[in-house]
Parts: structure tokens; sequence; C-alpha cells
């Protein structure tokens, strides 16, 4: 049997402390200090184990020096607010950083693939100057500062009574999650990568399916771990944690507050499991009743339409890019914007995968604290996770009506118009001038694709942040943005990608004195190939004065419509172009 | 007696910066023997506040520690002043004389 001092410090050591370094001698210098104590009592004539129950006595329980440790060493607020920013900083470097070696293996395995089945090839993951610097940078900051922010400031601001264990699995939520997932969900890649790409006919369409999916989950999560997070810690203070922080208010707030909480008890019973639970059924209830009602799902999408296309294009990014990308999308957005640009399958991917880290990752988890049998709290977390996972995963996709997995029951097209113009319409593009307008201070972020369909009336144009836009031209005027790209118009312009110009418009398009080399192919990864001081197709000037570039161009499969895509001044401008 | 936590804030590193400039230099335990004798038993501070408050003293520079034998012939922790903590005690306890002296000007004319 273990002796009082060796259970005391065993207690001391499961502790968590705002300062690691300094714990260590603290334990060490109590240790002495006992030594001391039992000297001392040995001098008086008292006997060991009396000594030493007195001198743990005196000593009080470990908790309490805990809490006093704490709060005696927790950081100034500045400090906190700094520890923060460089915590976000180091984030997102290790986010992106860790999708270029997942990128690249992915590549690669999949470009076996290709070979084996004569497809052409791809690539998918930046420069290689930028991941490098990327991966430096973002290493270089993950194991000091996600640990340094975890052990100081988010501890000591919110919990000075945390178990290490649970402090870890919190710090894996809160801090690591995006950097540790994805490198962790990066080894399964070339697992995925292979059966994608062998059973593409089987699977056509599943991917960008599954890429709204996950990112739809991904906010699902985001909002949950938010919560989650609050919860545990509410249920590690015995639900008591937000009557202290209130109690950190002057009297008139804080009276008010401690009522309300004391008054309703439903705040007493705010727990992960709860949260959990209730947004996977709130979760599944909504894609039900989308899926059961196409009104439901058609007044949506009109809502969004209308987002999209009267309001101011920053509103719409606030509304639909931060919500659900909380983490990854400003860090993504943010390292893409000051290092390099980044094709869409970037966003597919990490959403995905994240989504698919964090399913395995629960799954062993359980695994692990069944056989532990030790917080009960966090199995049960785990098995919610899992289960909100699976419903996001499998069942939504299952459901009737499902748009994304029904592309017969889709909701009904506006009808392109039929009084076509002949004309050259300059138009702004929504999301292209939103990313310019976001992004200003660094490089804008251009279509990576444009994809056009058989009528020639609507293009999908993929952008660099991994979504797909579907626009129609529905008069000479108008260029309006009818929906998010979805499964089934990527089936119906897929077959009429465009990868080179044809001669029909290389011969009519004209750049400045020169005209457009006709061996050239001017699709590129959002670089213009070329610059112009003037843009003329046939004997009509488009654009002139500054620097033009052209960065894409889709045909009709008829030859009688032209998207063009430029950057003028480095503003994007999308150009409707009638070859007839 | 126990005094509050606010009263207690400031005079606490005043307390120990004190002592260990008499000492020369000490370690953890004799520090809370000799500030409970020279205190007569008033000030008895607890190890859960004395050491975090001499790694605080040692953050702010205004200690320094070292381990090496104590005359029991076991290895302990020494603190001791720098020369930064020496300057900060007597601008402390000039800051501290100079408010008891208020405190007590204003207690005595209440009881007068």
């Amino acid at each position: 049997m273990s002796s009082p001092t060796q259970k005391f410090f065993a207690e001391l050591e499961e502790l968590s402390f705002v300062d690691e370094a300094y714990k260590q001698r603290f334990i060490e210098e109590l240790h002495d200090h006992i030594e001391d104590s039992i000297h001392d009592a040995d001098v008086r004539g008292i006997d060991d184990l009396n000594a030493e129950q007195t001198a743990i006595q005196r000593l009080g329980a470990p908790k309490k020096l805990q809490k006093n440790f704490n709060r005696m060493m927790k950081p100034q607020r500045l400090q906190t607010l700094l520890l923060c920013i460089l915590q976000f900083v180091g984030t997102v470097s290790v986010t992106y950083a860790s999708l270029i070696p997942f990128g690249g293996i992915a590549d690669s395995v999949v470009n076996v693939a290709r070979y084996l089945t004569g497809r052409p090839y791809v690539l998918d993951y930046p420069n290689l100057s930028s991941s490098i610097t990327l991966f430096v940078i973002g290493l270089g900051v993950l194991g000091i500062l996600q640990i340094i922010i975890f052990q100081t400031a988010l501890f000591s601001l919110l919990s000075q009574d945390m178990k290490r264990s649970v402090f870890w699995f919190m710090y894996i939520f809160m801090a690591g999650a995006p950097g540790v997932l994805v490198i962790f969900s990066s080894l399964i890649t070339p697992l995925l990568g292979i059966p994608f790409e062998f059973w593409t006919d089987q699977i056509r369409g599943l991917a960008p399916q599954y890429a709204i999916t996950f990112i739809c989950a991904l906010m699902f999560l985001t909002i949950c771990f938010t919560l989650a997070a609050i919860g545990v810690i509410a249920r590690l203070n015995n639900s008591s944690f937000f009557l202290q922080l209130v109690g950190h208010l002057p009297d008139s707030i804080n009276r008010p507050i401690t009522q309300l909480f004391t008054r309703y008890r439903v705040f007493s019973h705010l727990n992960t499991v709860n949260i959990f639970g209730v947004l996977s059924i709130l979760y599944l209830l909504f894609w039900l009743m989308v899926s059961l009602f196409p009104d439901l799902q058609a007044f949506l999408q009109s809502g969004n339409q209308y987002i999209m296309n009267e309001t101011d294009p920053r509103i719409w990014w606030l509304i639909f890019v931060m919500p659900i990308m909380i983490i990854s999308a400003i860090q993504t957005l943010t390292i893409s914007s000051l290092f390099t640009t980044l094709s869409p399958i970037h966003g597919i991917w990490a959403a995905g995968f994240i989504y698919s880290g964090l399913f395995m990752l629960s799954i062993a988890l359980i695994i692990i604290s069944l056989r532990k049998q030790k917080i009960k709290t966090m199995q049960s977390f785990w098995v919610a996770s899992v289960l909100a996972l699976t419903c996001t995963m499998v069942l939504t996709n299952r459901f009737p009506n499902n748009s994304w997995d029904n592309p017969n029951n889709q909701t009904q097209w506006e009808r392109p118009a039929k009084n076509l113009s002949v004309k050259i319409d300059k138009k702004v593009f929504g999301p292209f001038y939103m990313l310019y307008n976001s992004t200003s201070l660094f490089t804008p972020i251009p279509a990576s694709q444009i994809l056009v369909d058989t009528t020639g009336d609507f293009f999908v144009i993929q952008t660099a942040l991994g979504s797909e836009f579907m626009l129609e031209f529905t008069d000479a005027n108008r260029l309006k943005m009818v929906h998010r790209h979805t499964e089934n118009t990527m089936r119906n312009v897929e077959k009429n990608l465009a990868t080179a110009i044809p001669k029909e418009l290389k011969d009519r398009i004209y750049c400045g004195e020169k005209t457009i080399d006709t061996t050239g192919d001017i699709f590129s990864d959002g670089t213009p190939a070329y610059f112009c001081t003037s843009l003329q197709i046939d004997n009509t000037l488009v654009a002139s004065g500054g620097s033009i570039g052209l960065l894409d161009v889709a045909i009709s499969p008829d030859n009688s419509t032209a998207l063009i895509v430029t950057t003028e001044n480095g503003k994007p401008q999308v150009y409707r172009v009638s070859l007839k | 007696m126990q005094f509050s936590k606010g009263l207690l804030v400031g005079a606490a590193e005043l307390i120990v910066l004190h002592v260990l400039k008499t000492k020369k230099e000490s370690y953890g335990y004799e520090l809370i023997r000799a500030i409970s004798q020279e205190s007569e038993g008033i000030f008895d501070f607890e190890e859960g506040t004395l050491y975090p408050l001499l790694y605080r003293l040692e953050q702010k520079g205004l200690i320094e520690s070292e381990t090496k034998k104590a005359p029991s012939g076991k290895k302990r922790r020494y603190y001791k002043l720098t020369t930064t903590g020496t300057a900060s005690l007597k601008e402390r306890k000039k800051e501290m004389t100079f408010f008891f002296k208020g405190l007590e000007h204003v207690l005595q004319s209440q009881s007068a």
C-alpha cells in the first residue's frame, strides 16, 4: 500500500499546472519540504508515520496547492491575448502546411492510378517553395505555441481544476484539431484516392457531393465543439462554472445572471452529451425536412440566390464562409492569400479528411475509454460524437429527395433567357469581386476552372476556395448566380469541359498588338498566361489600358458562346462573348 | 489570525524579500520557519503560497536560486536577492513605512 506521501504526490502529479517547468520544481521542493518536516518531527521525538501525516496535513489538499499555484502563476491578460494570437498564427501555418505532404502523397498515388487507367495527371498542391516555407513555419511553432496556449492562457482563463487527461482532450479539440486531424487524416488519403480513381465512373459526382456534406458537417462540428468545450468545463466544475464566471462581474450584473442560472435549472444541465445529442438531432432533422419538402429546399435556395444576387458580396461572404469553416476557412484563405493560390480540391479534401479523421479518432477514443473505464463523461462524449458524424456521413445522404444524392429531384433551374445578346458584355462577378476585396492586400484569388453547359448559358466556376458557383446569363446585361454548384450540374457540364481554345476563337482574340499563340493553352492555375495592353475580339475592343491578363476561357460545345475571365490591373472581370 | 488575501498580496513579497536579505540566502522550509519565528508566529506562510511566490519573484528577477548542500547534507534549492531585488526591497520598505505612517495617523484620529 502506498504511503501518504506517495499518495499525495501521485494526486498532485495528475493535476495540471499553468507552468509545467515550475510544476516539477514545485513538486521537488515539496518533497524536500516534507523530508525536512519529518526530520524536525523526528528530532522532537515524533514517530515517522505520525510525522509524515502531520507534514502532509500541513501542506493541505493537492487541489488547494494547485489552485494557489495557478492563481499566483497565471499569465497577465495581455500575455494571454498575445499567446492567443500566436496560437492562431501557428495553427494557420500548421493546418495549411499539413495539407502539402498530404496533397502531394495523395496526388502521387492518384496519378499512379491515373497512369494505369490512361487518364491525365493531376497536380493539386501549390508550389514547392511556399509549401516548404509553410511547413517550416508551421512545425516550428506547433510544438511550442499550441502547448503554451493550453498550458497557460486558456487553462488559467477557464479552469484551475482540470485533470490532465481531460486537459489533453480539450487541447486536441480546441487548439490542435485542425492541424492534428489533417495530419492524421493524410495517412488515409491514398487509400481513399485509389478507389476513387479506379471506380470514377461508378461514383461520378460523389466527390463534390461528399465535399458539400463535409463542409456542412464542419459547420455543425464547429458549433458542437465550441459548445461542447464549454459543456466539458461546466461539467468538470459540477455545472458551477458559469456561476464562478459571473462571480467576477460587478454585483449589478452578477446578481441578475446568478438569479437566472439559479432559477432556470436547465443551464445546470448543460453538458457535452446533451449539447451533442440535441445538435445531432437538430442537424439530422434539418436535412430530413429539406429532403422531404422540396418547397422548403426551394425556399432556402431562393433565399440563397437572393443573398448572392442582391446583396453586397461581402455580406454574403460573411454569411456563407464564416460559419462554415470558422477555423479552416479563415486559415486557408489567409495563408493562401499570403503565399499562393489554392486549387479547389484542397478545400474539399481538407474538409473531408478533417471530418474523416474526426470520425476515426472518435471511434478510437471510445475504444480506449471503454478499456480504461476511467472517464465516463468523455466516453459518452465520443459516443455522441460518433452518432453525430454517422448521421452526417451516412444517413443524410440516404434520405429520399436529397438534392445531393438524387439529381432527378433538383429544384428547377431558372430557364436561360432566349434573347441572347451578340454584344460583348462585361461584368464583375460577385465572388471574384468578393475575394478580391477580402484579399486586396495580397493576391486576388481567381477562378481555377470554368465549366460550361451544353446550352452555353450556364457557367460553373470553381473558385480557389474550393467552392463552385453556377452562373446564368438571363439577359444581355445580367450575369446572375443561380446556384451554388451541385452534383447535378457537375454531371451536365463535365462532358463539355473545355480544355483548349478552339481555332475559331483564337483567331478572333487579339491581345494588344499580338495574336495569342495558336499552340498555347491559356489554362493555368489562376495565373494569367498572357498579359496584354488591350483585349480585342473581332473588331470590338473589350478592355484596354493597364495590364490585362487572360485567366481562363470556356466555350460552349457548339462554339456559339464563350466565357472569358481576365484580370485587369489585379481585378478579375468576366466577359461573355457571342461567337456567332 | 487569518489575514485577508488583499492585505497579504503586497506584504508577502516584501516579507520574503526582507527575510532573504537578513539571512543572505535560504531555502523554502527554512524560510517558512524564519518568517514564522521573526513575526512571532503572526505570519505562518503556507507552502502552497510561499513556493509560487518565490517563483514569481524569480521570474521578475528580484531573486535567484541555485541548488546546493544544506547543513543537513541534503541538496536544497537556495534563494537569494539579486541587485534588482535589493533595490526593490529598499523601495518597497520605504513605500510601506510611509503607508503605515499614514494609516496609523488615520486610525489614531478615528479612535480619538
